[in-house]
């Protein structure tokens, strides 16, 4: 490195020994880099473990630091050096215009709301991204039967003593404000529960959706009747309505309309009447 | 003797582009000696390997839900009907060749770029170099931090799995609950009501395109600054560090120190695959709606969002036609807030501490009292936000309940931050000044230029 570049010092320097061990490892690091490469190319075509493979590239890696450092080491310097830093703030000549102060800064004005008209016009196919908004509905219905994640239409019987199970409206499978879960009690429901939408003295359905962030609400514990939410630990009453009793839930899951039909299936006398999953910004 | 190819070749290309002169001044170009300069470095060098990884998976990847066949090496899901966008990361993982290298290296990477992102902005907010003139740096940071932790959580929406159906659901409720226009703003984002098809898609284009394009974009502004304005230094004992810049020229020795720099994070990166198995999609399973699990978290630098979503407790009122609720507090309200503040603390310590000078030599983190105990106090709420994440498994470990974790969580959060702020604080006031008297007149580089 020379000085020739205006300001530019070197304020410190260090030669180091011209020594052939050097080479010498220089050398054997490329050999052991390419035996490396080859071993890794050939786990691949064998199609060994992949931790082999990707071991055999992390030799290769290693070996070849150590001889590019070495490679260097040897040619060039040590050097600590300064250079001037530059002036940030110069002022310069703006170029000159001919139209009055006074006039100019209504024009630019003007002109600066027109290209922002145009903006605002670029944010106009925002709008085809997704349709209206409208509030979520559901599949649920007078006379819509329950039907299971298995595929399964569902009487009463079909759940056992503190069973439960996950159901959807029939035609409607793995749909996300419909999803449904349906639990027998171990005990009595009481107020708040609707107990005229409580089937079979203790089979009740409540929104699966949770009503603080809209997570499954995955886990049905018998010994207290709850229902509990493994994302962020809400959990509700479902002898009582579902009313949340721990965690960041503010509202109860809103309960499903239920009856038996002529048939003897599971069905929803109607849709819910609150609002299913986490709050909405707009009413 | 006698000339080589290569120095024919050079020399006819500067003959035409005359770039031996700029060239040599990129190759003086200083660079600071001292490693914490290099964390920077190290955020470029794992982009780099997410990309150019990332270019691989691309081609193997499908963005689409609907249901397709797999037939292949996986003992696990053959023969099974997996939505399309997870039987091709499958295939990628059981049945192409590197395929299974390919996808963990991204995703370790892709955890190193944000680390080091985070790693050297403490750097930078704790010794200053934010100050004037490096504002615009500063912000232009900390958009490629919020870049990179898009870049990571739409990235972990791809595989399709559980963990990706629940992150997608916890976000489309984050939008619906922003007042008056957030279902709008939802219905937008996700092409409807949850859940489309679109919004997979979506979330591909953001990921391999929209996203790596801005970062790409940015980090070469970022760099451009940086050789424009120069790097701040430490203060030097024999340097007057405000008018000169010391250190490594570009070449060789900086060039060398990057280069072995790749390779370690290279090595470092392969390691880490081979010891943690960072593709897990075989654990998970396609999502399906209805489903859920616990181990359904975003990845790590957004757990204190999903921690604060745990603990603090429940609220939700009307207010003047619209709800507002702990979801919008804990996923919009907290975010904009801690990034809001980001953003602007270099204008709120110079509006404190006015300073008219350019400042190019960095504070010693324990010379300002303030800052560092704010830093500390944030980065302690942000911790425990962090653990807090993990009541649940916290719980089943020791063997409490999960209502008293939280509790202990609803305690410390609003108090530990302020009490190991202000002892920070207090121990960086009581301390005597590490870095003090920087700004005597000083320079061997003056009195003896040709050292």
């Amino acid at each position: 490195v020379t000085s020739d570049d205006e300001g530019f010092r070197i304020l410190h320097r260090r030669v180091p020994e011209d020594v052939r061990a050097n080479d010498t490892t220089v050398v054997g690091a490329s050999a052991i880099t390419v035996v490396a490469v080859v071993v890794f190319v050939v786990a691949v075509v064998l199609d060994w473990e992949v931790e082999l493979q990707m071991a055999a590239l992390a030799v290769a890696a290693l070996a070849f630091l150590v001889g590019f450092r070495r490679y260097f080491a040897a040619a060039y310097p040590q050097i600590e050096a300064a250079e001037p830093r530059p002036d940030l703030e110069v002022e310069v000549e703006p170029i000159r215009e001919i139209m009055p102060m006074s006039r100019r800064r209504v024009l630019t004005r003007t002109l600066a709301a027109a290209a922002g008209a145009i903006g605002l016009a670029s944010l106009v196919p925002i709008a085809s991204l997704g349709p209206r908004y409208r509030p979520p509905v559901t599949g649920w219905g007078p006379g819509v039967r329950l039907r299971s994640d298995k595929g399964e239409l569902l009487r009463p019987e079909d759940i056992p003593d503190a069973g439960v199970a996950m159901v959807w409206p029939d035609g409607v499978p793995r749909e996300e404000h419909g999803t449904v879960i349906l639990i027998r009690l171990t005990r009595e429901p009481e107020s708040p529960t609707r107990l005229e939408w409580v089937v079979d003295g203790g089979l009740v359905a409540y929104s699966k959706v949770c009503t603080h962030a809209g997570c499954p609400v995955g886990l049905y514990r018998p010994a207290d009747n709850a229902l509990y939410c493994p994302c962020h630990q809400a959990q509700f009453d479902a002898a009582r309505g579902s009313i949340p009793i721990f965690g960041p839930a503010s509202r109860p899951l809103p309960q499903l309309p239920l009856d038996v039909d002529d048939e003897g299936y599971l069905v929803a006398t109607g849709d819910f009447e609150e609002l299913v999953g986490p709050p909405r910004g707009r009413v | 003797m006698s000339t080589s190819m290569f120095e024919l070749f050079a020399r006819n290309i500067d003959r035409r582009l005359a770039l031996s002169r700029p060239g040599r001044k990129v190759a003086n170009k200083i660079f600071p000696h001292h490693w914490s300069f290099l964390l920077g470095e190290i955020a470029l060098i794992s982009f780099v390997i997410v990309v150019l990884t990332g270019i691989f998976l691309t081609m193997f990847y499908r963005p689409h839900i609907d249901p397709v066949l797999y037939t292949g090496a996986s003992a696990v899901y053959e023969g099974a009907e997996l939505p399309a966008a997870y039987a091709s990361l499958v295939i990628l993982t059981y049945d192409v060749p590197v395929g299974d290298i390919f996808r963990r290296v991204h995703r370790f990477s892709a955890t190193v770029f944000v680390a080091s992102i985070i790693i050297h902005g403490a750097r930078i907010f704790l010794t200053g170099a934010f100050r004037k003139p490096r504002e615009v740096n500063y912000i232009i940071g900390l958009l490629l931090l919020l870049l990179g932790i898009g870049a990571v959580f739409t990235g972990q929406i791809l595989p399709y799995d559980v963990i990706a159906g629940i992150t997608l659901r916890i976000t489309y409720s984050f939008l619906l609950s922003i007042p008056y226009v957030g279902p709008q703003l939802a219905f937008w984002v996700f092409g409807g009501e949850f859940l489309t098809a679109d919004v997979l898609y979506r979330m591909y284009v953001m990921h391999i395109l929209i996203i790596p394009a801005g970062i790409a974009a940015l980090v070469t502004i970022h760099l451009a600054l940086v050789v424009r304005q120069r790097h701040t230094q430490l203060p030097h004992p024999r340097v007057d560090g405000r008018r000169w810049i010391v250190g490594t020229p570009m070449w060789p020795w900086q060039f060398v120190i990057s280069t072995s720099l790749f390779i370690v994070i290279v090595l470092g990166v392969l390691l880490a695959s081979i010891l943690v198995p960072w593709n897990d999609t075989a654990l998970h399973g396609p999502y399906l709606i209805g489903n859920v699990s616990n181990a359904a978290q975003p990845m790590w630098s957004l757990l204190w969002v999903e921690g604060a979503l745990r603990i603090i407790p429940e609220f939700e009122f009307e207010l003047l036609g619209t709800v507002i609720s702990q979801v919008f507090v804990v996923g919009v309200v907290m975010p904009g807030a801690l990034f809001g503040g980001l953003f602007l603390y270099p204008f709120l310590e110079r509006w404190r501490h006015p300073v008219h000078e350019p400042q190019h030599v960095l504070e010693h983190p324990l010379d300002v009292p303030l800052r560092f105990g704010l830093f500390w106090a944030v980065s302690t709420g942000l911790f425990l936000f962090t653990i807090a994440a993990m009541n649940d498994y916290i719980a089943r470990t020791i063997w409490i309940d999960v209502e008293a974790v939280t509790w202990f969580f609803r305690i410390t959060v609003p108090t530990l931050p302020i009490v190991v702020g202000a002892v920070a604080a207090w121990y960086a006031a009581t301390h005597e000044p590490l870095w003090g008297g920087q700004h005597e007149e000083r320079s061997e580089v003056e009195r003896d230029p040709h050292a």
